[in-house]
C-alpha cells in the first residue's frame, strides 16, 4: 500500500482528473452514438421518385360546376422496415377544371393537419378542428390556416387521373414538401 | 458555484456527497474491489443502450426480427448501440463471475455480510434471467431455438414443470405471448428487480465496507474518493473499451428470422456452453440432474456458504475445504466450455448446418434492405427463389432430381438446368445419365448427327427462349441460325409458337422453354399435352403446392441457367 492519507495533493489532483476523464469517456462512448441514434429521423432520405398515383377515372370526377369529391390515395408505403403495397396514404379533393384537367387539393389542413371537409351548403371547404374555411379553389377565406389548401399536380393517362401525391409542412406560409 | 450553494442549502447534497466520497476504507483501496462497481457501470450502460433499443424494437413476432434488422443496418449508430448492449450483456456475465470469485476467496460472505451476500446471489439470478430473456427478443433462429431448449428444461422441473413452462411460454405453443411475456420480463420486471436489489446491496456494502484480505494492515485508511474510485473507473473504462472494440470488430450477430420448419443446430450463448456440455456427458435419463440439479446445487452451496464456513478467519490456508470446491467448479466451467467449443469445431455436420444458417441469415438481411412485407420476414424468405424456392425444391423434388450433389437420380438432373452447357449436353445425348436415362421418355434421339455448330446454335436458340429483360444479352446471330435449325430439324416432334409436331410424336411445346411460365406449367401439370403427355411419370404438383410456391420454385430453377 503505497498511497496513504499523507500523499501529496498533486497526486490527488491527478487522480481526480483521471476519474473525470473516465466518466467523460463513458459519456462519450454511450451518449454520442445515442444522440445520433435518436436523431436519426432528421436525416433526409432521398425522396421517392415516380410518386404518381392513380386515384380516379376521369369520367367519375365532378365537372367544374359540381361539388368536389374526396378520394383516398392508395399506394406503396415504406414505413421504417416495412414496404407495404396498397396502403391508404391520404385523402385528396378532386374536381375538374376543364374536360381534360383536374384540380387536386390535399385534404390535410395547412394549419395543424386535420382532415378538411366539404361544407356543400355554403360551397366551401371547412376544417373541423379550428374553423379554417377555404373556397372551392382552395383559397383560405377565414380562420387560422397560414395558407390555402395545398394543390397537387395532376395528369390524365388512359382516362385515369393520376396525382403527384405529397404532404406538406404545416404552420408555414410557404409550401414545403415533406420528404 | 452559487447554484451549488443554493442546492446545498435546500437539499444538503454536499454533506451527502462528502459522506459518500470521503468514507474510509480499512486496509486501503485495492484493485480487488473493482468488480462490483464495474458491474454497476456496465448495468447502467445496459439500461441506457436498452432504452435506446426500445425506441425502435417492436415485440411482435412479425416485426421483432425486422426491427432488429432495422436497428442494425438502417438507424444511425444502431449497430453500435446494439453491439454495446449485446456484448455488454456478455461482459456482465464475465465480470459477475470475477466478482463472485473475488468475494468468495476473500471470504466476504462471512458475518456480518450474509445478507449482502444473498442479495448478490439474487442479483446474479436476475442477471442470468436478463441474459436468457434478452436472447429471444430478436426472434431469430438462434434465440428461438435456445429459448425452446431453455423453456423445455424449465418444463422438466419435478411436479410443476409443465405449468412452469406454460406460464413462461404463455401457452402451449411458442408465439406472440412468449415474446411479449419475455419482453416484459426483460425490459420491466428484471431491471426493476435488479435496481432494488442493487440499491440494498450497495447500501449494505457502504455499511460494512469491503472485506480486506487476511493479514492486511487495517491501520491504513484511504478515502473512497479518489483512491478507490480511480481504480473503479479505470476498470469500468477498460471493460467498456473491450466491449466497444468487440462491437466495432465483430458486431452483434443476427441470425435468420425464427422459422420452426428449418433445420437448425441450436446452441446456448457461450457462457452457458459448460452446462450444455455437461448435459452431453450424462446419459439421457440423468438429464434433469444436470439441467436443474447443477444450478440448484451451485445455488444451494453458495446460499449456504455463510453457514458452512463460519470460522472468523478469512485466511485462505484455513479455508481450503471451502475454496477448493469453488476453484474446482470454476475450472470445470472453463474446461467444459473448452470441450464444447472443441467438439463443435470438429463436428462437420454442425459446421455445415451453421454455414447454412449463416448464409440464410445473410440472404435475409440482403432481402430486407429492399423493405420487408407487412406479413413479416418469413414470407419474404418464402417468396425468395434462393431461399423458399430452394427449400421447397429440396423438400419436394430431390426424391427424383439431383441438385448440387443432393437427391436421387430418377429424372433429369437440375444442377445448371437449361444453362448452355446443360442444353448442349442434352442435345448430344438426351437419354444420358444426367437426363432421361431413368424415365419412360425415350422418343428423343441424340442430335449429334447435326454437327456441333448446329447443336450450339440450337442451344443458343433454346437458351434465348427463357431469357428475361434484365438478363445478359444472347448471341443474336447464333439464335437466328439455331432458329433455322430448330424449324427444320426439331419441329417434326416439338411445337413452337403454335406450329409443329408434324409427325404427331407429342414432344413438349418448346415455346418459352425454361422460362418461369414454362417451368411453372411443368411443375403444376407435367402430364399436359404441352409437356410430356402420356410419357410423363412426374407427379402433378398443382394440388400439393400453392401457386406462389410453384412460382418461387420456377424462379429458383430459372436461375440455374446462370450456374
Amino acid at each position: 500500500m503505497s498511497e496513504s492519507e499523507g500523499t501529496s495533493s498533486s497526486r490527488r489532483k491527478a487522480l481526480k482528473a483521471l476519474i473525470a476523464l473516465g466518466a467523460a469517456a463513458w459519456a462519450a462512448a454511450v451518449l454520442v452514438p445515442g444522440v445520433s441514434y435518436l436523431l436519426h429521423p432528421l436525416k433526409r432520405r432521398a425522396g421517392d421518385t415516380g410518386r404518381w398515383k392513380r386515384v380516379a377515372k376521369l369520367r367519375e370526377v365532378p365537372g367544374a360546376s359540381g361539388m368536389p369529391v374526396a378520394v383516398p390515395v392508395i399506394g406503396e408505403q415504406v414505413d421504417a422496415w416495412t414496404r407495404a403495397p396498397a396502403q391508404r396514404l391520404g385523402t385528396i379533393w378532386l374536381r375538374k377544371k376543364s374536360d381534360t384537367e383536374v384540380i387536386a387539393l390535399q385534404a390535410e389542413c395547412p394549419h395543424l393537419g386535420c382532415s378538411i371537409q366539404l361544407d356543400a351548403e355554403h360551397r366551401r371547404f371547412a376544417c373541423p378542428c379550428h374553423e379554417s374555411f377555404f373556397d372551392l379553389e382552395g383559397r383560405c377565406t377565414a380562420g387560422p390556416s397560414p395558407r390555402g389548401m395545398d394543390p397537387l399536380a395532376t395528369r390524365v393517362r388512359d382516362g385515369q387521373v393520376e396525382v403527384d401525391f405529397k404532404r406538406f409542412r404545416t404552420q408555414t406560409r410557404n409550401r414545403t414538401s415533406l420528404g | 458555484m452559487k447554484l451549488i450553494e443554493w442546492l446545498d442549502s435546500r437539499t444538503g447534497v454536499r454533506k451527502l456527497m462528502t459522506r459518500a466520497l470521503e468514507e474510509e476504507i480499512q486496509g486501503g483501496a485495492r484493485w480487488a474491489y473493482v468488480f462490483g462497481s464495474g458491474l454497476a457501470v456496465v448495468f447502467l450502460t445496459q439500461l441506457v443502450t436498452g432504452l435506446m433499443l426500445m425506441a425502435t424494437y417492436t415485440p411482435s413476432v412479425h416485426d421483432a426480427w425486422s426491427s432488429v434488422f432495422y436497428i442494425q443496418h438502417r438507424v444511425t449508430s444502431g449497430w453500435f448501440i446494439r453491439g454495446m448492449h449485446h456484448y455488454g450483456a456478455q461482459a456482465m456475465m464475465v465480470v459477475m463471475g470475477m466478482h463472485l470469485l473475488q468475494v468468495t476467496i476473500y471470504g466476504a460472505y462471512k458475518k456480518p455480510r450474509e445478507v449482502q451476500w444473498w442479495l448478490g446471489l439474487a442479483l446474479m439470478g436476475a442477471t442470468v434471467g436478463l441474459a436468457i430473456t434478452g436472447y429471444l427478443l430478436p426472434w431469430d433462429q438462434k434465440g428461438y431455438w435456445a429459448t425452446t431448449v431453455a423453456t423445455n428444461i424449465a418444463g422438466s422441473t419435478p411436479a410443476i414443470g409443465a405449468q412452469v413452462r406454460e406460464v413462461v411460454v404463455g401457452g402451449a405453443q411458442y408465439g406472440q405471448s412468449t415474446l411479449t411475456r419475455l419482453y416484459a420480463a426483460h425490459v420491466g420486471a428484471l431491471p426493476g428487480l435488479i435496481g432494488i436489489l442493487l440499491l440494498l446491496h450497495v447500501l449494505l456494502y457502504r455499511r460494512h465496507g469491503p472485506t480486506a484480505p487476511a493479514g492486511a494492515n487495517l491501520a491504513i485508511k484511504q478515502a473512497y474518493y479518489p483512491w478507490q474510485i480511480v481504480r473503479d473507473v479505470s476498470f469500468a473504462v477498460f471493460v467498456l473499451l473491450v466491449v466497444a472494440l468487440v462491437t466495432i470488430n465483430v458486431g452483434a450477430p443476427l441470425d435468420a428470422p425464427a422459422d420452426p420448419s428449418v433445420q437448425y443446430p441450436p446452441r446456448p450463448e457461450w457462457y452457458f456452453l459448460w452446462l450444455y456440455q455437461a448435459l452431453n456427458l450424462v446419459p439421457g435419463n440423468l438429464e434433469s440432474l444436470v439441467t436443474l440439479g447443477i444450478p440448484a446445487l451451485v445455488g444451494g452451496f453458495l446460499f449456504a456458504l455463510p453457514f458452512i464456513d463460519r470460522k472468523p478467519t478469512n485466511r485462505l490456508r484455513d479455508r481450503l475445504g471451502i475454496i477448493t470446491p469453488v476453484l474446482l467448479g470454476a475450472c470445470a466451467i472453463v474446461g467444459l466450455t473448452a470441450m464444447s467449443l472443441n467438439a463443435d469445431a470438429h463436428d462437420a455436420k454442425f459446421q455445415a448446418q451453421r454455414r447454412d444458417a449463416d448464409s440464410r441469415a445473410a440472404r435475409a438481411v440482403q432481402l430486407a434492405r429492399n423493405g420487408i412485407p407487412p406479413e413479416g420476414p418469413l414470407l419474404m424468405l418464402a417468396n425468395d427463389p434462393l431461399t423458399g424456392g430452394r427449400d421447397t425444391f429440396s423438400d419436394k423434388c430431390t426424391s427424383c432430381h439431383v441438385m448440387n450433389g443432393h437427391g436421387r437420380r430418377r429424372a433429369p438432373e437440375h444442377t445448371g438446368f437449361a444453362s448452355r452447357e446443360w442444353l448442349l449436353n442434352f442435345l448430344r445425348n438426351p437419354r444420358g445419365e444426367r437426363f432421361f436415362a431413368h424415365t419412360r421418355i425415350d422418343g428423343m434421339r441424340s442430335q449429334a448427327r447435326l454437327g456441333e455448330p448446329a447443336l450450339e446454335a440450337v442451344t443458343e436458340f433454346l437458351f434465348a427462349e427463357g431469357r428475361e429483360p434484365q438478363d445478359p444479352p444472347v448471341n443474336a446471330a447464333l439464335v437466328a441460325r439455331g432458329s433455322h435449325v430448330f424449324e427444320t430439324k426439331c419441329m417434326e416432334c416439338h411445337v413452337y409458337r403454335g406450329e409443329g409436331d408434324y409427325l404427331a410424336e407429342g414432344g413438349p411445346n418448346l415455346t418459352g422453354y425454361a422460362s418461369r411460365t414454362w417451368i411453372a406449367r411443368q411443375i403444376a401439370t407435367p402430364a399436359a399435352a404441352s409437356q410430356y403427355g402420356e410419357l410423363n411419370t412426374m407427379p402433378a404438383f398443382a394440388d400439393q403446392l400453392s401457386e406462389a410456391q410453384i412460382r418461387t420454385i420456377a424462379a429458383y430453377l430459372r436461375l440455374q441457367r446462370f450456374e
